[in-house]
């Protein structure tokens, strides 16, 4: 069932089993989840079936830290979220990102990759991928083959990608709409998560549409917050009526910790043979119908050893590079006259010196002749590092003092980056160069902000990416969920999606907030039912 | 020996042939040896330049042949020298004995070739 509040009467009280707010990824995957199960539910959305401006705007806020994205462009709020931007990539997070790292503070989830398996699965079909095959060696039958890279630095690492995106909201709507169970409730903006006077037990949500005319209430055994990384955290620090530092913030930890997969240009490799053996790296492949994009990324040997995090790098043929060649030369001269050296062509010096030592005769044939050797066949291919992101308290969202539309203090996100993070960008790039120099494919040139050792970025964005502000851990001292999503403190509230993310690693989030969406499904399941 | 008479003795080896000259009574030197390594001279001399900056202490023409050439280098056939140096590559980057030139990740070996090369 299917309901417009603003067509609801004033006052009205809604009386359901489980109430989740926020109709995304992670909130339809646990509606969708549990249909048939005879637990009522009434799924909470913001917006309607389509985008509308003035809704989208109450994500509106600012940027107080590193430069990132409007925050109202970062997400999306109708029914199916932010799926209705999803670009499509899925990985699971890899096993070492599970596991504490004494070398990567506040690391360690409170369960391992494998016990999320299962669900891992079932969300491959609901993201529309492919089977769930992420290991290199689970497609060389199907002739698709990738560098035999060292293990004890690199491996390689695979993505699957969805041509055509899961747009929850759309893939989901009938199904939703059918079920007898469930009540979707359209243009209802939760305020405020209503706790008891201990503020131990909350006894559901108030909401209003956003013109306000209409308020109401659901009560609910139990509230799930499925509204993403940013607004989950806002919604329990501006529930503060009784905890007066909002719910489940009783040891400062929601907001904090905000984690983004930092995205960097971070070198170039140019390789000096046939560039073909690349063709993997730089396309997607279809096998079987399955969309595979594979990524070089620091070995899971190598991250404790080198006292790293967990870093991929994606190569990207440069096929506007010769349109760009004279503005790119013209900016490096400026760059080095502005920095007071001369203009470097250690480039061309490298790929010459690289050849003459790999063939030698050819080169003294040429001298002979008095002529120059033809320049080799050298391809140069962009590096792109996608990062995991070290968990930093001081990374985190904050209210300000700038209220929307509702009344509710908008959004500060105070994005932070340590050294550790471009410590490790900087040496799993090495170890590529050092890797592709032992394989005689070509040679790497870390690009120009990575190579001092210090915490300055340049060339950051982020991949949307919205993680770790209401972050899981079994110590309420360290993150504001236990391992099955509830919140410390409160017997009935949980919160699903990236925002209980303990670590980021490198993958994209989307199918994993959908497997945790699924387990605290089948968690609430037992839980109700009982 | 200067850079005209690194010319003249690379035509010789290139009209010889390297394996004449190996058997003729004059033994090439180090800087000979490498230089005929290379065609884009200065290119190796630019780089090898840019190693000396970074590792001043190792301009040092013995330290470095010795370091970088391997034992009776110039009684060996050339392409088992070559070969030689390939591996010795190889194993820079396998063992992380690397360098960066402006970024560039380069092993010991090729940069200290270069080196070689600029100091002459």
């Amino acid at each position: 069932m299917i309901n417009d509040f603003r067509e609801m009467t004033n006052e009205t009280v809604i009386e359901t089993d489980i109430c989740i707010v926020g109709a995304g990824a992670a909130g339809i995957s646990i509606a969708k989840y549990l249909n048939g199960s005879n637990i009522s539910i009434c799924l909470v959305e913001s917006g309607g079936f389509e985008f509308e401006e003035e809704t989208q705007s109450l994500y509106q806020g600012k940027n107080v830290g590193l430069k990132y994205f409007p925050l109202d462009t970062a997400r999306l709020r109708y029914f199916g979220g932010t799926t209705n931007h999803w670009t499509g990539w899925c990985a699971p997070l890899d096993k070492i990102d599970f596991e504490p790292r004494d070398w990567v503070p506040y690391s360690g989830w409170p369960f391992t990759q494998k016990d999320l398996e299962s669900y891992y699965i079932q969300a491959q079909k609901w993201c529309n991928v492919g089977p769930y095959r992420y290991q290199p060696s689970d497609w060389e039958a199907d002739n698709f083959k990738l560098l035999a890279l060292l293990p004890e630095k690199i491996s390689n690492k695979l993505w699957q990608f969805s041509p055509a995106p899961t747009r929850f909201g759309i893939a989901y709507r009938a199904e939703l709409e059918q079920a007898t169970h469930i009540q979707v409730l359209l243009h209802a903006n939760v305020v405020e998560v209503v706790s008891n006077q201990s503020a131990q037990v909350v006894e559901g949500v108030k909401i209003t549409t956003l013109d306000m005319t209409k308020t109401g209430t659901v009560r609910a055994k139990v509230v799930i917050l499925a509204c993403g990384g940013l607004e989950n955290p806002r919604l329990l620090l501006v529930s503060n009526r009784v905890q007066t530092t909002g719910l489940g913030n009783q040891n400062d930890n929601v907001g904090r910790f905000f984690m983004e997969h930092p995205v960097v240009n971070s070198g170039e490799l140019i390789t000096l043979k046939d560039s073909r053996f690349l063709a993997n790296y730089g396309n997607i492949t279809i096998r079987n119908g399955t969309h595979l994009k594979p990524a070089v990324s620091i070995s899971e040997i190598a991250q404790p050893k080198y006292q790293t995090l967990n870093v991929a790098v994606m190569m990207y043929s440069d096929s506007f590079k010769e349109q760009m060649e004279g503005y790119l030369a013209a900016q490096k001269v400026f760059r080095a006259l502005k920095s007071g050296k001369f203009a470097d062509n250690l480039r061309h010096d490298v790929i010459h010196a690289i050849t003459d030592l790999d063939n030698f005769a050819e080169g003294l044939y040429y001298r002979f002749r008095g002529t120059n050797k033809p320049f080799p066949h050298d391809t140069s291919i962009s590096l792109t590092s996608l990062s995991e992101q070290t968990p930093n308290p001081n990374s985190r969202v904050l209210l300000d003092t700038e209220k929307d539309k509702l009344g509710l203090p908008r959004i500060k996100l105070d994005w932070q980056l340590t050294a550790l993070d471009k410590r490790s960008i900087r040496i799993t790039n090495q170890l590529i160069g050092e890797e592709f120099g032992r394989m005689e494919l070509g040679r790497l040139q870390l690009a120009e902000w990575l190579q001092p050792e210090d915490d300055h970025f340049e060339t950051l964005t982020g991949g949307y990416h919205h993680m770790g502000t209401t972050r899981m851990s079994e110590d309420p001292k360290q993150g504001v969920v236990d391992k099955n999503c509830r919140v410390h403190g409160l017997a009935n509230l949980y919160i699903a999606g990236s925002s209980v993310f303990a670590t980021s690693g490198n993958s994209n989030p989307t199918l994993t907030i959908v497997a945790l969406a699924m387990r605290l499904a089948e968690h609430l399941k037992k839980q109700v039912v009982s | 020996m200067d850079r005209r008479q690194f010319s003249l003795t690379l035509v010789g080896y290139s009209l010889l042939g390297w394996s004449g000259l190996v058997q003729s009574s004059s033994v090439p030197s180090a800087t000979a040896i490498v230089t005929s390594l290379f065609t884009h001279y200065e290119s190796a001399v630019n780089l090898g330049q840019r190693y000396l900056t970074l590792f001043p202490k190792e301009a040092n023409y013995d330290w470095l042949t010795r370091t970088t050439l391997p034992d009776g280098y110039n009684q060996l056939d050339f392409q088992i020298l070559k070969q030689t140096l390939k591996m010795q590559r190889q194993k820079d980057f396998y063992e992380g004995n690397t360098v960066m030139l402006d970024g560039w990740i380069l092993a010991h070996t090729e940069a200290r070739l270069c080196a070689l090369l600029a100091l002459t």
